[in-house]
C-alpha cells in the first residue's frame, strides 16, 4: 500500500471519529488489530456495541466508498468482532456493524455517510 | 426470547406438521435458518427482512436462529416466510404469543408485506384438521382450495399486517367458507363433448366399450383421422367424477401447483397428454424428493400418449406396474412415497412412419 493511501485512510478515520462523536458514539477502541484482521473503530452507541468500518475515497470515480466492502472483508470484520467479544468477555451485549463512508474530494469538499447496521455476521 | 409457530410441509402426498422455533438473543447480528431448509426456505430471510420493514416493523438487530423441527425432514418452498416473520415478531415481543398454538400459518411473503399463494394447501388443511387446530391462516388466493375441507376455520389474509392485527385481536376475520357441492357442480363442465364427433361410428363404438369397462385403448390410424380429437373428448363420456375422487385428484394437482386458485377443485376427469419426449421420472413421478408424475396427475382420468411409438422404450416400460396396481411406489435413498395412479391409458399412433400404410394413393 502506498504512503498516500495510508495517509488518506488515517485522515478518513480521524474525520469519521469526530463525526461519530457528534452523533453520540463513545469510542472505546481504535484500530483493534489481530493477526487476521483489524477493525477501524469500536464504540458504544447507548448500550449497543458498534463495530465500525471506515471507508475513504477521494472521488466517486471508482464507485461509492461503501460499495467497496467485499464479502471477504465482512467475514474478516465478523471474525475479529467475535474475537473481541471473547477477549473482553462481553456476553449478552447487543452488537451491530456500522459503516462510515467518506469522500474527501480536495475541490468539492467532504461528504460523510453513516450506515447503521450495514451488514450481519457472516 | 423463544417463539413457536406451527405450519406444515409436504412430503409425498401427505402434509407433515412443522414447528418453527425462532430464538432471538443478544450478540453479533446474524440470521440463520436450520432444520434441512431447501434453497427457497433459505432465501426466505431476504424476503422476511424487507417485508417486515415495509409493514412498519423494525427488523431486530440481534442474533436470530430459526429452527424448523423435526430437523430430519426436508423443508421445501417459500410457505415458511409468513410463520418465520410471525415468529420473529413474537420473539421480540412485538406481538403476543398466546394465540399462536391454535393455528397453522403459511404463506409466501412479497417484499411489500403482501402474501402470495403457496402450493399443497389441501393436504396441509387436512393435517391441521387432523391435529384439531382451531384454524389455518393462509393467503387469500388459497382460501377457496382450503375451504374444500369442512370442519376447520380458514382465515384468508392479504398481508403480514393483517395477520398481526388478527393475532393481536385488533380485527376480526370471518372464517371463509363455500358450498363445496355448488362449486363442484359449477366447475363440472368440459369445454368439449364426445357428441361433437361426426362419423367414425366404429371408433366411437369401440371407445364406448372401453370406457364402460374401464379398459385401456389404442387408436391406430393415418394422420388427420381424428385420433387426438376423439381421445380429448373421452373424459366426457366417462362416468361423472364423484366428490371423493375429485378431492383425491385435487390433492395431487395441489402438490405440484397445477391448481388454478379460481377453480380450487378438479371437478372434471383430468386429461393429460404429455409430449413423447417425456422422461420416465416425469411420467411416473420421482426426483430426489419425489413429486407426482403425469400418471398421478391423470389419476381418475385419462392419460393420453399421442404418437405412442415415438416414446422412449424405457418410458413405456415403467408404465407396466402402475397400470396393473393403480398406485406407484417411488423409492429413493431419502425415502419412499406412494402416489395413486388409477387412470385410463389411451395411445394413438400411425400405422407406419409415413402414416399412410394400407391407403390407396
Amino acid at each position: 500500500m502506498g504512503k498516500e493511501r495510508i495517509k488518506l485512510g488515517r485522515e478518513g478515520e480521524e474525520r469519521a471519529e469526530k463525526f461519530l462523536l457528534s452523533k453520540g458514539y463513545k469510542i472505546i477502541e481504535r484500530n483493534f488489530k489481530t493477526s487476521f484482521g483489524e477493525i477501524d473503530l469500536i464504540a458504544y452507541w447507548r448500550k449497543v456495541l458498534v463495530f465500525i468500518e471506515v471507508r475513504t475515497r477521494t472521488s466517486y470515480n471508482f464507485g461509492r466508498p461503501e460499495e467497496s466492502i467485499s464479502e471477504e472483508k465482512k467475514k474478516k470484520i465478523s471474525r475479529v468482532a467475535s474475537l473481541y467479544l471473547k477477549a473482553k468477555k462481553l456476553n449478552g451485549v447487543d452488537c451491530r456493524f456500522d459503516v462510515v463512508a467518506l469522500v474527501l474530494d480536495r475541490e468539492k469538499g467532504v461528504k460523510i455517510k453513516l450506515i447503521e447496521n450495514a451488514f450481519q455476521l457472516c | 426470547m423463544l417463539a413457536k409457530v406451527y405450519s406444515a410441509t409436504i412430503a409425498g402426498i401427505e402434509a407433515y406438521p412443522i414447528e418453527i422455533e425462532v430464538d432471538v438473543t443478544q450478540g453479533l447480528p446474524s440470521f440463520s435458518i436450520v432444520g434441512l431448509p431447501d434453497q427457497a426456505v433459505r432465501e426466505s430471510k431476504d424476503r422476511v427482512k424487507p417485508a417486515l420493514k415495509n409493514s412498519g416493523f423494525e427488523f431486530p438487530v440481534k442474533r436470530i436462529t430459526v429452527n424448523l423441527a423435526p430437523a430430519d425432514l426436508k423443508k421445501e418452498g417459500p410457505s415458511f416466510d409468513l410463520p418465520i416473520a410471525i415468529g420473529l415478531l413474537t420473539a421480540t415481543k412485538l406481538i403476543k404469543r398466546d394465540r399462536l398454538t391454535d393455528y397453522f400459518i403459511l404463506g409466501e411473503l412479497s417484499l411489500d408485506g403482501s402474501l402470495r399463494p403457496v402450493k399443497g394447501i389441501l393436504p396441509t388443511v387436512l393435517k391441521a384438521k387432523g391435529l384439531k387446530k382451531k384454524g389455518v391462516i393462509l393467503p387469500e388466493e388459497n382460501a377457496r382450495e382450503a375451504a374444500l375441507i369442512k370442519g376447520i376455520n380458514i382465515y384468508p389474509v392479504g398481508s403480514l399486517k393483517r395477520v398481526i392485527d388478527f393475532l393481536e385481536g385488533r380485527i376480526e376475520i370471518l372464517p371463509f367458507s363455500l358450498e363445496v357441492k355448488n362449486l363442484f357442480k359449477e366447475r363440472a363442465i368440459y369445454p368439449v363433448d364426445f357428441n361433437e364427433v361426426a362419423g367414425q361410428e366404429h371408433v366411437k363404438r369401440a371407445l364406448e366399450v372401453a370406457v364402460s369397462g374401464g379398459h385401456n385403448a389404442l387408436l391406430l390410424g393415418p394422420p388427420g383421422s381424428g385420433k387426438t380429437m376423439l381421445a380429448k373428448r373421452l373424459p366426457t363420456i366417462l362416468p361423472d367424477i364423484t366428490l371423493p375422487e375429485a378431492l383425491e385428484t385435487t390433492k395431487i394437482h395441489s402438490i405440484v401447483g397445477l391448481l388454478n386458485p379460481k377453480e380450487a377443485i378438479v371437478a372434471t376427469r383430468p386429461f393429460r397428454s404429455p409430449h413423447h419426449t417425456i422422461s420416465d421420472v416425469a411420467l411416473i413421478g420421482g426426483g430426489p424428493f419425489p413429486k407426482p408424475g403425469e400418471i398421478s396427475l391423470s389419476h381418475n382420468g385419462v392419460l393420453f400418449l399421442d404418437e405412442l411409438a415415438e416414446f422412449h422404450q424405457d418410458v413405456l416400460e415403467v408404465l407396466r406396474q402402475p397400470l396393473e396396481d393403480g398406485i406407484i411406489h417411488i423409492s429413493r435413498a431419502k425415502g419412499s412415497v406412494s402416489f395413486p395412479a388409477r387412470f385410463m391409458l389411451v395411445g394413438a399412433m400411425n400405422p407406419c412412419p409415413c402414416g399412410t400404410l394400407g391407403q390407396q394413393t
